[in-house]
């Protein structure tokens, strides 16, 4: 192999390269992020005096540069930014950003090119979004090399599900833009997903801006408001001591030392507050972590994402299964980039082939509503394809068209035209009404993965045939989804 | 316990116990970093010192406060504006010289500043496994350390209770390469020069890498320079005076006329200038501290223009290592392959410069964490001196290296040659480690009857080779006494010098070639010793 096999995780927040190292068969991250030993670096990209400026280089950058940050996004959406005067799309921007990337990673070994790209992308992103991630490739020069995107959590599951055949696990990903946690199982060829829920409220990023918030406020204890002059050296100082605050090792008072005010001053941030601050995502994380595996014996909680180096969450996802084996990589942002360059190894036959995703809680096929119209019958989903069983669905709502002489009869359907019936379900108890005036309500919950909710009732039509209140409910039971 | 010992001590019980920590640390002038052997991995682990902050390496900043409470690292760094009179940094610059940091009204030493930081280092090891003990220690020192300087880095490992397990020295180089080997396997045949650029010094080192016999990876220093007082920290002192001349011409404040927390401000403000500049091509710095404040732009064009003199100094220091070859000068075209270490490597001007001196580009390789090989390089080598790399599973590796270093520097002493003081080579510069023990014999005659039973005896180190002898390094002064009265003329005394293969530390005997008479030394700067 003369090239370099590369997995490339671009993150709302901050992004990861991990390389194939052939020597001793595993994926390695480079540093990226300008010699501060770290292998990840913010998703931030600078335009500054007509050049492109990145990472933490454009994080400290000056005050009259276009600042672009939360890439991955704004793609699919046909985003433009003005750079230098220029609209420049947002892809070509994520395209400067991967180049720079890559660069760090050729400098290892300027002989050497790249074999292989795979690049992660969030779960369900929409297909612009990873069209324009194919571009932004295309544009840093490595279209060519970019062997796939896969989903994060099928590139999570390769670095972290390894040897773990027949054991329910969990991966938690505490991104910046969400929490996300999932239960995984490998077994005949596949790893399947059994569940998989998505915390906004929870992500790295709302945890970083309380954290913000709450350095701003002693900022203003101390010096009160501060002067325009202040407020970016403010925004940047509460920004960098994120982590001071979070990722403290122990139970302690931390000093922070405010150097760009005159005169600067210490001020002391208690362990009491700061508690206070992580204490409801601690809370969350824990309820998110045992709610994925509730139903499951779980053997193991993996833990990815930058928000993970914070040891209070790490303490938090732990105690929700005690007994389980905690498994924490040791730089957690950078999992997804090492997972991604796994698959793209096993890809290339140089690492063990990697079982493929299966989403064994994605409905494989609609559930909702069959109408009949004269002889012909349409479908109309409720639980559309794909969506997975525990998500909420929106009432659907239909007008029938025929007389209510006899009880309305509700077909439910998996599918359209080739669908197959699961249940007929009669609303009773309803007044007679004339053709066109009967509206119902069909609600379907998925109250576990092989048990289907249906729920009719009657919705009125107007102030003049009001819902005379009946409603009838079944449970489905499916032999799959 | 030797290292030996501790080898056979881990062959007998099959693997290293778990109370056992094996450290590597690179003391940097800027940052420091330790990592750890990890049994269960094969390889070394870098710990996070960062405290939160995102940068791994701990910050070279030791902080005296009121009430003696000692502060090191980003906390140090973090509040320099608030303690700018009781804050040290560089201080390994310093390190094996008089000076001294005057702090809560008492004088510190080099090496007793560089202590605080190896003790909060070591603290951040002892915190992952509280129950072990430091075995092995290896600490890097740049290739041009002198004597002294060495010696000041194991006296602030002892200062720091480190000594109670083995130390020992290795070289930066050395270490970037026995990184870089286990990383990406280094061939046959090449010569690979080091070119570690740091925060206070310059090593460059040429490796000549053969395999011999089979399976055995020999790394041979076949040329070494670079400057133990040209770094990162030159560039930053060269700033520092450009934001000095804009605060004058701004505000009409001089240096001496600033508060001091506003001029530690200006060197955070100077290296955070030339930190922006490896990554961008201009810099707005801002001097919001002063009054009125404002803003200046610096380019990286006008900043390689004032380090013009330092730029070009670092390309006649990499042609003076390639010419001066210990076995004959090497040309450009006979390297194959030139490794980026140390953090102020990142800085473009370095690669283009380079680029022009090799003239190809592919030649220049950037480590994938060059901010933490030395002290990976430094794990990798008290494992291997443990015994711990042997017979791993790890059959892709080439796990069987060794080192033929050489002494960087030429080792002597102070005669007297008439009316003239010489320097009288006895190690010459590039003399293999284990050829490094050389002896000299010389008549000892004198006027007055005490001539003959006692004399002085000077060692000296050159680090150029054209100094004069009052250019020449303090090794140390040691004073000889008890020999056998005779007359003048009648004593001849054979001196022996030697470079011990760890770290280059220099030891001495004097033996009286007539029979009886034989003691060992070892030198100390500033202070006699007598035998």
């Amino acid at each position: 192999m003369s090239g370099f096999v590369l997995g490339i995780d671009i993150g709302a927040d901050s992004s990861a390269v991990a390389y194939y190292d052939a020597v001793r068969g595993e994926a390695a991250a480079v540093d990226i992020s300008g010699g501060y030993g770290v292998p990840s670096s913010p998703t931030v990209v600078e335009y500054a005096n007509g050049e492109w400026v990145f990472g933490e280089y454009a994080l400290s950058g000056g005050e009259d540069g276009a600042v672009f940050t939360r890439l991955p996004e704004r793609l699919g959406k046909g985003e433009y930014a003005s750079a230098g005067g220029r609209p420049t799309p947002i892809r070509e921007i994520t395209g400067e950003y991967i180049r720079d990337m890559i660069a760090f990673v050729k400098g290892a070994d300027p002989k050497a090119g790249v074999e292989a790209i795979v690049a992660a992308s969030p779960a369900d992103w929409p297909a612009a979004a990873a069209e324009d991630l194919r571009a932004a490739f295309v544009h840093a020069g490595y279209g060519s090399a970019l062997a796939d995107i896969r989903d994060a959590r099928e590139c999570a599951a390769a670095r972290l599900l390894a040897g773990r055949d027949g054991q329910p696990t969990i991966i938690a990903d505490f991104g910046a833009g969400a929490f996300r946690v999932g239960l995984y199982e490998r077994r005949g060829g596949f790893v399947d997903c059994l569940s998989s829920v998505s915390y906004p409220d929870l992500g790295a990023d709302a945890l970083g801006r309380a954290a913000d918030s709450f350095v701003a406020g002693l900022y203003e204890k101390s010096a009160g408001e501060p002067s325009a002059r202040d407020v970016r050296q403010l925004e940047r100082f509460c920004r960098s001591h994120r982590r001071l605050l979070l990722g403290r090792q122990s139970a302690k008072d931390v000093k922070l030392y405010v150097s760009f005010a005159y005169p600067p001053f210490a001020m002391t941030a208690r362990d009491a507050d700061i508690r206070a601050v992580t204490k409801p995502f601690a809370e969350g994380i824990r309820a998110a972590v045992t709610a994925a595996g509730e139903r499951a014996a779980v053997s193991a909680v993996c833990l990815m994402g930058g928000g993970f180096e914070y040891p209070f969450a790490r303490a938090a996802a732990a105690k929700a299964f005690p007994r389980a084996e905690l498994i924490c990589p040791k730089v957690p942002a950078v999992a997804l980039a090492e997972g991604a360059c796994l698959i793209a190894a096993a890809g290339l036959g140089l690492a063990p082939a990697f079982p493929k995703l299966r989403d064994v809680n994605r409905l494989s096929r609609g559930v909702g509503v069959r109408v009949r119209a004269g002889n012909a019958a349409r479908f109309f989903p409720i639980a559309p394809e794909g969506a997975y069983w525990w998500d909420k669905f929106p009432e659907g709502t239909f007008l029938l068209t025929e007389p209510t002489d006899a009880p309305p009869v509700v077909e439910i359907y998996s599918g359209g035209r080739d669908g197959v019936k699961l249940t007929d379900l009669t609303l009773t108890g309803l007044p007679r009404r004339p053709a066109g005036t009967t509206v119902v309500g069909v609600s379907l919950a998925f109250s576990a993965a092989d048990t289907l909710d249906v729920a009719v009732r009657d919705v009125g039509f107007g102030e003049q045939f009001p819902s005379a209140g009946g409603s009838a409910r079944t449970k489905v039971k499916l032999e799959t989804i | 316990m030797k290292w030996e010992d501790c080898k056979k001590d881990i062959d007998r019980r099959g693997s290293l116990p778990e109370d056992w920590f094996v450290l590597g640390i690179d003391l940097g002038t800027t940052n420091s970093v330790v990592s750890y052997y990890s049994p269960s991995s094969g390889a070394p682990e870098t710990i996070d010192v960062s405290d939160g902050f995102g940068k791994i390496p701990l910050p070279s900043v030791v902080q005296w406060r009121d009430g003696g409470e000692w502060v090191v690292g980003e906390e140090a760094y973090r509040s320099i504006k608030l303690y700018p009179d009781s804050t040290v940094r560089s201080a390994k610059r310093y390190m094996g010289t008089d000076k001294t940091f005057r702090l809560g009204g008492k004088d510190y030493a080099p090496e007793e500043i560089s202590a605080k930081i190896l003790e909060e280092l070591a603290s951040r090891a002892r915190a992952i496994n509280p129950k072990a003990e430091i075995a092995g220690l290896v600490v890097s020192v740049p290739y041009g350390f002198d004597d002294a300087a060495k010696k000041a880095t194991i006296r602030a490992c002892e200062l720091a209770g480190l000594g109670g397990g083995l130390i020992c020295l290795i070289e930066e180089p050395k270490a970037a390469a026995l990184a870089m080997n286990f990383k990406r396997e280094l061939e046959d045949g090449e010569r690979v020069l080091v070119f570690d650029f740091g925060g206070g010094t310059l090593d460059i080192t040429v490796f000549s890498v053969t395999e011999e016999p089979p399976g055995l990876t020999r790394l041979t220093v076949i040329s070494e320079g670079g400057d133990a007082a040209h770094g990162g920290d030159a560039l930053d002192a060269i700033l520092t005076e450009q934001c000095y001349d804009w605060i004058e011409a701004k505000t009409g404040q001089t240096r001496e006329s600033i508060v001091p927390e506003n001029r530690a401000e200006v060197e955070i403000r100077a290296r955070e200038a030339k930190e922006r500049l490896s990554g961008a091509k201009s810099f707005r710095v801002p001097f919001t501290f002063m009054i009125p404040p404002f803003i200046e732009n610096l380019t990286r064009e006008r900043y390689e223009g004032l380090a013009a003199a330092f730029i070009e100094k670092t390309r006649q220091l990499t042609q003076k290592a390639l010419r001066g070859a210990y076995k004959g000068a090497l040309a450009p075209g006979d390297i194959s392959r030139v490794l980026l270490e140390g953090g102020s490597s990142a800085a473009p001007w370095v690669r283009d410069m380079l680029n022009g001196v090799f003239g190809d580009e592919s030649k220049i390789y950037q480590s994938e964490r060059p901010a933490l090989d030395i002290s990976v390089g430094a794990a990798y080598y008290a494992a291997m001196k443990m015994g711990l790399l042997a017979g791993r599973e790890f059959s892709a590796e080439r796990r069987a290296v060794a080192f033929s270093g050489s002494v960087p520097h030429d080792i002597g002493l102070e005669v007297t040659n008439g009316a003239k003081k010489v320097f009288y080579t006895l190690i010459r510069r590039g003399t293999p480690y284990a050829l490094a023990r050389k002896d000299a014999v010389f008549t000892l005659s004198g006027s007055r009857p005490e001539d003959m039973t006692r004399f002085d005896l000077r060692v000296l180190e050159r680090i150029n080779r054209d100094d004069p002898v009052e250019d020449c390094r303090l090794i140390g002064d040691i004073e000889v006494t008890g020999l056998p009265p005779r007359p003048s003329g009648g004593t001849r005394l054979r001196i022996t010098l030697s470079a011990a293969e760890e770290g280059g530390v220099v030891s001495g005997m004097v033996e009286d070639a007539g029979g009886g008479y034989k003691r060992n030394f070892t030198p100390q700067r500033g202070k006699k010793t007598r035998v």
